[in-house]
């Protein structure tokens, strides 16, 4: 795998960049100092890039490596990638979930106990002298205030299970209230705010959670309430935030993460009601290492055709051959379980979001789900053939809701005995109302008997649509879903 | 709070008025004060030099604020707050002229004042303060047998009609710096430190009748030869620690005098703080915060890592009640958690080790929470340093000397053991200037139970022991019950 490009975007380990250095050809992105000069020479041979919270892969990188077909996130946030854009070239996307969870939720304590009992303040207290001439003054209790928590995900419930350990009362605020969960749940960031003493940021960055903490929240919360911010800088209106503990509106912050990191505004190196940290969430050695292992897991997984540890898209990826209007809607749904979607058609569909094979092998190797959805013609007939199954694979399934005739049926009924393709949903058959005899004993395959549109709502509206096409006709108005004639 | 003291309006105080030094902290949140009495300048020339832009002024009822001595000096003027309900010593008229505004205390006293109206008078009609009790006749016209006041008089509490009892204090603990009007409500405080006498002088003079001492942790320590044999009346010592090291018990059960401490109201926030040194060492918070505000983010890729905190070995030294709150702290970061006690503890889900030194060897860390006694002294020695070792942190919230302060810094300069974070010291307020000078220690001034919450349930507690004394009930928080 030696001569396999690897971009790392930024420098964020040593171990990592020296593990990555032994394995694959390692190109340090910083250290070019003109990088559309080093994309221009390299772009080809760069098929992975390593990023991390500082640095990943924006659409502007993505498009200017025509090569890459894997992203490693040496993070668990994923804000520094465009992943639609991943989506949409089929690029793999990997980060670093689980074996962080407990640093960052050590370190959101640690905030909060350093920002109410000011720590830090008393240790510069000590350093300076100032013990001699008095003793230092009364700051707030941790134990028992009440903890509210937005995005009650891995490291959200970590948090709370060592704040419950403080006495603290636990509530929370995500997208839907979780089933089972002993915590209170407030529908909305205000209300939480509003009803807590320490408030903590634990959701991933997107567009929605965008400014989460604004004025309002703040004011919410209160002089006497304090913010803890262990998610992503733009979490927060950062002025607003400045000028409320300026003015005393609110009590106090603790922040790992600021929106524009190295930057820290000026205005809170003053203010002994903070603490500053420089985005060390995750920063133990303990867990730098095992964030690396998974960095290297997963890139030599992708190479060398294993299945990803720790893919972020955790969806089988799905191949439709057809884009039509049945086509769009299987990708639609597919897409919301989180399913990676390529498809085939005669020609590119512009602005879909997915990623577009010119040919149905490309597809069939890309995907582990190969749906066909095209029309029935001299083109697609028997389109699925023997080479397509076989690009398919031993853990591929084909499922066909098209026409029978798509499939070259002896070659797939053959395949599938022979374990060459893992398994198969079929609607239709080349002569309906036959089965091959021989899928009848598979348990590897679902077969249906032409139902696709099968429903009692679409019978009918397709009944009415007929009745009134013949109406139309009759009558002559013009037809309400003419193929050939009016149009 | 620091560095935007110059946004913060700005007042002059004169006098100063009484009510000001107690609340000074409050005040100093919401205004910049000008303290004419720290200055060695006389007033009148503090004023002209630092009053230019002076539109406030908080006064005693008794400083003079006449034109010559004060409002000449003071052009911005536009407002006097005098912390009395009389004005008197304000030359109204002046002010008037001026367009100065002017505030009093109004009726806030009013209560109070005629309590003491009503107090003084029926003090001396009934001699309450000589203490025999007999009637006084004040003339003819009022029968000779009692004089009672009149039912139009304010009702009163019996408590403030009668004198509060008498409390010893050699220093003024925290705890009643904090709260002095509201203790001094209650009792009356004999305070030793404002006298010149030495202390056996004052105690010798003053103090032979006093039956309860309030002290604290960092105070004068309670002995035989230096206090108690000044005190003969002496039945009660409440102390504001939950340490009672400082205090002879033999000697005092010797002499039947009652011990009451701070009891576990302080476990909560002691155990917070160890849990806030434990991981601030391990995470380098304050090493980070100070790189931060030197404007100085780590953009290298060689800034130290911290010490990931979950799942570490925890040895606990003395499992009381503030090291049991510690222990189910840091079970929740699944530590694995042992201790060392002067007796195993089956009731309890950890690890029991006899000796510290194997704890030492078994623990990533170890946390002091053991009371100082002479046992206990330099407990954490060199022995236990080694056997903790080179990735181990020590951390100590409980007192400076369980800990062989001098062989710790060696140890930690030589890389023996990887960092500590420590609250208490051998020789408080001075920290060895090796100490401070350290990236891998996180020094804070004893302040493991210096929360607002605790103060008052302190003071409550306070209160409570020296009541429960005074009415003969069941002291609260005894260490010693005689």
């Amino acid at each position: 795998m030696e001569s396999i490009g690897v971009l790392m975007a930024c420098p964020m380990n040593p171990y990592l960049e020296q593990e990555l250095d032994k394995r694959f050809n390692l190109f340090r992105f910083w250290e070019y100092p003109s990088k559309p000069e080093f994309l221009k020479s390299h772009s080809q041979s760069i098929r992975a890039v390593v990023g991390n919270t500082f640095a990943g892969a924006d659409a502007e990188l993505i498009e200017a490596l025509p090569k890459l077909e894997i992203v490693a996130s040496f993070s668990v946030g994923l804000d520094k990638i465009d992943l639609p854009k991943c989506k949409e070239k089929g690029i793999r996307v990997t980060n670093t979930p689980d074996v962080l969870t407990e640093d960052v939720a050590d370190l959101a304590i640690g905030l909060i106990l350093a920002t109410l009992r000011r720590i830090c303040e008393c240790d510069r207290y000590v350093r300076k002298g100032l013990w001699k001439k008095g003793d230092f003054q009364l700051t707030t209790k941790f134990s028992g205030k009440t903890v509210g928590i937005i995005g009650l995900g891995r490291i959200g419930m970590a948090i709370a299970k060592r704040a419950e350990a403080f006495r603290c009362p636990i509530s929370y605020y995500s997208r839907s209230e979780k089933s089972d969960c002993k915590y209170k749940y407030y529908p909305s960031v205000v209300e939480l705010a509003s009803n807590c003493q320490i408030l903590i940021v634990a959701c991933p960055l997107t567009e929605e959670t965008h400014h989460i903490i604004n004025r309002e929240v703040i004011n919410a919360l209160g002089p006497k309430g304090f913010l803890i911010n262990i998610g992503r800088g733009p979490h927060v209106d950062e002025p607003e935030l400045v000028s409320a503990l300026i003015e005393g509106r609110l009590g106090g912050a603790g922040l790992d993460v600021f929106e524009n990191e190295p930057h820290v505004p000026e205005e809170l190196f003053k203010l002994d009601n903070v603490v500053l940290l420089p985005h060390v969430g995750s920063a133990t050695i303990e867990t730098r290492q095992a964030m690396a292992d998974l960095v290297i897991g997963n890139l030599e997984a992708h190479f060398l055709k294993k299945p990803l540890l720790t893919p972020v898209f955790s969806g089988k990826s799905v191949g439709i051959v057809g884009l039509g209007r049945i086509g769009s809607a299987i990708a639609k749904r597919a897409d919301a379980f989180g399913c990676p979607i390529s498809y085939h058609s005669r020609s590119e569909k512009p602005n879909t979001g997915y990623k577009f094979c010119p040919s149905i092998l490309d597809l069939a190797s890309n995907c582990q789900i190969l749906v066909v959805s095209c029309a029935l013609t001299a083109e697609t007939e028997k389109i699925i053939d023997r080479k397509v199954i076989d690009a398919l694979g031993p853990n591929g399934i084909l499922i066909n809701i098209g026409r029978g005739r798509h499939v070259d049926e002896p070659e797939l009924v053959s395949a599938l005995l022979e374990g060459r393709l893992g398994g198969a949903g079929l609607d239709v058959f080349e002569n309906e109302p036959e089965v091959p005899e021989q899928l009848l004993e598979l348990k590897n395959v679902v077969l249906q008997s032409h139902v696709g549109s099968d429903t009692v709502e679409t019978c009918k509206d397709m009944a009415d649509l007929v009745l009134a096409n013949l109406e139309a006709h009759f009558l002559k108005r013009p037809l309400l879903t003419p193929v050939l004639g009016d149009i | 709070m620091m560095g935007h003291q110059e946004q913060l309006p700005q007042i002059l105080v004169l006098g100063p008025p009484s009510v000001f030094k107690p609340y000074e902290h409050q005040f100093t949140k919401k205004f910049q004060i000008l303290k004419p009495w720290e200055s060695s300048l006389p007033t009148h020339l503090f004023l002209s030099t630092h009053g230019g832009s002076v539109e406030a002024v908080l006064t005693s009822g008794i400083f003079p604020v006449t034109a010559n001595g004060v409002l000449n000096h003071l052009p911005a003027l536009r407002l006097i707050v005098t912390t009395s309900a009389g004005l008197n010593h304000i030359d109204l008229p002046e002010c008037r002229r001026r367009g100065i505004s002017v505030a009093n205390a109004a009726e806030i006293f009013s209560e109070d004042v005629a309590d003491l109206g009503v107090g003084l008078l029926t003090d001396v009609m009934r001699r309450v303060s000589a203490g025999d009790g007999s009637n006084l006749k004040i003339d003819g016209s009022i029968p000779p047998k009692s004089s009672t006041p009149s039912k139009s008089s304010t009702k009163m509490d019996r408590e403030k009609l009668s004198s509060p009892p008498q409390v010893l204090m050699l220093r003024p603990p925290p705890v009643f710096l904090r709260f002095q009007p509201q203790f001094s409500e209650k009792f009356q405080f004999l305070r030793a430190w404002e006298s010149d006498l030495p202390l056996d002088a004052f105690l010798s003079n003053h103090a032979q009748h006093v039956q309860a001492m309030l002290t604290h942790g960092g105070g004068l320590p309670i002995t035989a030869d230096q206090v108690l044999r000044h005190l003969p009346s002496l039945r009660l010592i409440v102390t504001t620690s939950a340490g009672f090291n400082h205090i002879d018990l033999l000697e005092c059960r010797r002499r039947g005098i009652s011990v009451a401490n701070a009891g576990t109201i302080f476990s909560e926030d002691a155990a917070d703080m160890a849990v806030a040194l434990f991981i601030d060492v391990h995470r380098r918070l304050s090493a980070a915060d100070r790189c931060v505000r030197g404007a100085n983010w780590p953009i290298t890729r060689y800034y130290p890592l911290g010490s990931k905190v979950s799942g570490k070995r925890i040895g606990i030294v003395g499992l009381g009640s503030i090291g049991y709150e510690v222990a189910k702290r840091l079970d929740a970061f699944g530590c694995r958690i042992s201790y060392n006690s002067r007796q195993e503890k089956p009731s309890v889900p950890y690890q029991f080790y006899s000796n510290v030194c194997e704890l030492a060897a078994n623990s990533d860390a170890l946390i002091i929470c053991c009371a100082l006694t002479d046992e206990t002294r330099h407990m954490i020695n060199r022995k236990v340093m080694l056997a903790l070792g080179k990735d181990g942190v020590i951390v100590n919230i409980a007192r400076g000397a369980l800990i062989d302060e001098k062989e710790m810094i060696k140890c930690l300069m030589n890389g023996e053991i990887a960092g500590a974070g420590l609250d208490v010291f051998e020789y408080e307020p001075n920290v060895p200037k090796e100490l401070r000078e350290m990236d891998n220690v996180v020094l804070t001034p004893h302040v493991a139970v210096f929360t607002d919450e605790s103060f008052w349930d302190l003071f409550q507690l306070m209160v409570g022991n020296l009541e429960a004394f005074f009415s003969k009930k069941p002291l609260l928080t005894p260490v010693l019950d005689d």
